[in-house]
């Protein structure tokens, strides 16, 4: 038997159409997911089914978001100011991080001796946590957006340049002997061979990059501020808002899903020949 | 083979768990004369305790402490520390009873039931709010502040400075209350909110205008070359430390009776103090080491004697007090009252957190009732 064309179109549209049943059931149960989250928190503080003082029901964290969007109170400012606030200095941060911390990784994974001369006091500073820095921050550095940056850099600046170090480190050898066998020196297998074999686990490193930012900003806010959700969440702890700290936890981590969301999409766009293949 | 080991494995944790979440029951010292004793003699206790380590107001706790005097009375103290009030009190699960200042009576007993049971002392004289010497509210000079011509500045040169100072406490209080004397407001200003500690070393190392500090590091030789703009007694903020107690503790006989205990002890110690402030001071030296703080005798000595303790009488006076402007609570809420409307007024609280404050059962004035009829 052979194929004609409009089997091969009737084969296609059937493919796609299956697809896209696969996708929106995978979308549906991820909402499922989330409204079974939200009805067992809400049945568990409603029947106070566990000794969860102060736990305010999603309701309540939905009214007072909503309020927020308006109302400076408690903190001062609005949910879209805080919004704003928090945007910038966890992008500084994540940005630098992001800006020096792969191509370090990239050059101590592929030149041992960067590798040698960095990679001591790199490992010291490792396990330090961002929180442990503040009182060094602010002597040498303040308590303006330049610090609270540092404090997101430092925390960020790690899984950068492990990930980075670690992809480039497993580009495959027999890619490398191809690149030399046809004249290639070593900077350029680095950038047209090494680079490239990494971006895979760039792109994870630089995820959870992401999701260290977000998770880091409270700890930066602590440090001062006059805005942003971290100090929004401090506020509400400092005068009883349990409301106002768990809206806040929910648009972090709305915002952080978000941007996860945009680093996947351009993650499908550069590594296009990774996915496809 | 794998599962069987496993499950052990499960079982044997699960136990530990169990075991670790069982309460210890209070011992009994049995007395050999067979002679009826009340209640609390010869019984040994034990009490959680909270507050802020290297605190005027958790003091008393560390030189009775030192000196055996809980152990003498049977009752075993754990001290918890934490940074400021409101922290305390988001962990009051974790502990029984309490020293804390405005902020964390105030979250305390509107959002997590905490009962106010009784008045530590003064909270007045470690608060202050220092300016550098180069800034037009140090230039602009006293006299112009309607709550006291002794605070520094004016209106026009107060807008716009950039304070450093912690939220929702008695430090954000004296800064209201300061600014509301100029007939300013909190947003005139610029507020950079941190916690007590690093507003303190942000404004050394160079940031901000102006500074709240609270406790021993206002007496610093660090902080000479600043102007004291305003503090506690100058802005008459007129308000007290005090007791607050876990609501589901105070309701057990056995942890209300170690209340009643440690109480006892805390009025001992704090007698001592005041009778004894040289030999004080060498105690508070040890106690602003232990939460990290070098001081001398001289700091020492001015931060033992700038807040004085309330004596037992002191507290059943003040708890019995009737409030000055007529209402159905006595003088020490009406105090605290006068804060929380500071506080609604300016967002931090909102409308209806004052009823909260004074709903049924956030007072419980009987452990210093019996205290003191025990004590005549």
């Amino acid at each position: 038997m052979s194929l004609n064309e409009k089997d091969l179109k009737k084969g296609l549209a059937e493919f796609k159409e299956n697809k896209r049943k696969e996708t929106l059931k995978y979308v549906f149960l991820s909402f499922i997911g989330i409204a079974i989250f939200l009805i067992v928190w809400k049945l568990i503080v409603d029947f106070k089914l566990l000794n969860v003082r102060n736990l305010p029901a999603p309701d309540s964290v939905l009214s007072t978001l909503i309020t927020k969007v308006s109302s400076k109170n408690p903190d001062g400012n609005t949910l879209g100011a805080n919004i704003l606030a928090s945007l910038q200095v966890s992008m500084s941060g994540f940005l630098l991080a992001v800006v020096i911390g792969i191509p370090l990784g990239l050059f101590m994974g592929w030149f041992t001796p960067i590798d040698k001369f960095v990679s001591p006091v790199f490992e010291l500073l490792r396990p330090v946590p961002p929180i442990a820095w503040i009182p060094v921050v602010v002597v040498f550095v303040g308590i303006d957006l330049k610090a609270k940056a540092t404090i997101i850099f430092l925390s960020v600046f790690v899984p950068c340049v492990i990930n980075s170090y670690a992809g480039i480190k497993l580009t495959k050898r027999t890619l490398i002997n191809v690149a030399k066998t046809f004249g290639a020196g070593n900077f350029e297998t680095f950038i047209k061979v090494g680079i490239p074999s990494a971006m895979p686990m760039v792109f994870t490193g630089v995820r959870n990059a992401l999701g260290g930012a977000w998770s880091t900003l409270v700890a930066a806010e602590m440090l001062a501020a006059k805005a942003g959700l971290g100090y929004m969440l401090q506020v509400g702890r400092n005068v009883g808002r349990a409301d106002v700290v768990v809206a806040g936890m929910a648009t972090i981590g709305v915002l952080g899903a978000l941007m996860a969301l945009i680093l996947n999409l351009i993650e499908k766009r550069i590594l296009k020949w990774k996915l496809d293949s | 083979m794998k599962k069987i080991i496993s499950l052990i494995l499960v079982v044997v944790m699960a136990f530990s768990l169990v075991s670790c979440g069982t309460p210890k029951t209070p011992t009994t010292t049995p007395n050999p004369t067979g002679a009826t004793e009340s209640p609390s003699a010869n019984k040994e206790y034990s009490l959680k305790v909270a507050g802020i380590d290297g605190s005027i107001t958790l003091f008393p706790v560390y030189v009775a402490q030192e000196k055996g005097w809980f152990e003498e009375a049977g009752l075993n103290i754990e001290r918890l520390g934490f940074t400021n009030g409101p922290v305390t009190m988001e962990a009051i699960d974790s502990w029984e009873f309490s020293v804390t200042g405005v902020g964390g009576v105030l979250s305390g007993l509107i959002s997590y039931d905490g009962v106010l049971v009784g008045t530590v002392g003064h909270d007045d004289g470690t608060q202050y709010l220092f300016v550098r010497e180069d800034t037009p509210v140090a230039k602009a000079g006293k006299g112009k502040n309607s709550i006291n011509p002794e605070i520094v500045g004016d209106a026009q040169s107060w807008k716009g400075m950039t304070v450093n100072s912690t939220y929702g406490t008695v430090l954000h209080y004296l800064l209201l209350k300061t600014l509301s004397g100029f007939g300013l407001t909190i947003d005139d200003v610029v507020v950079n909110w941190m916690d007590m500690p690093t507003a303190n070393a942000s404004f050394l190392a160079g940031e901000g205008d102006a500074t709240c500090v609270s406790g021993e590091v206002s007496f610093k030789e660090d902080k000479k070359d600043f102007v004291v703009a305003s503090n506690g007694p100058m802005a008459d903020l007129g308000l007290q430390t005090n007791f607050v107690a876990n609501p589901k503790a105070i309701k057990d006989p056995e942890t209300r009776e170690a209340m009643k205990v440690f109480l006892k002890v805390f009025f001992k110690a704090t007698d001592w103090i005041t009778a004894n402030p040289e030999e004080a001071v060498k105690y508070m030296m040890d106690w602003c080491e232990y939460a990290g703080n070098t001081v001398t005798e001289d700091v020492a000595r001015l931060y033992v004697s700038v807040d004085p303790y309330y004596t037992l009488e002191d507290n059943y006076n003040a708890l019995h007090e009737a409030a000055h402007d007529g209402g159905d609570y006595n003088r020490i809420q009406e105090q605290i009252l006068g804060v929380l409307k500071f506080f609604i007024d300016t967002g931090s609280y909102k409308a209806g957190d004052d009823e909260l404050f004074l709903k049924e059962g956030n007072l419980d004035t009987s452990l210093i009732d019996e205290l003191y009829e025990e004590s005549k």
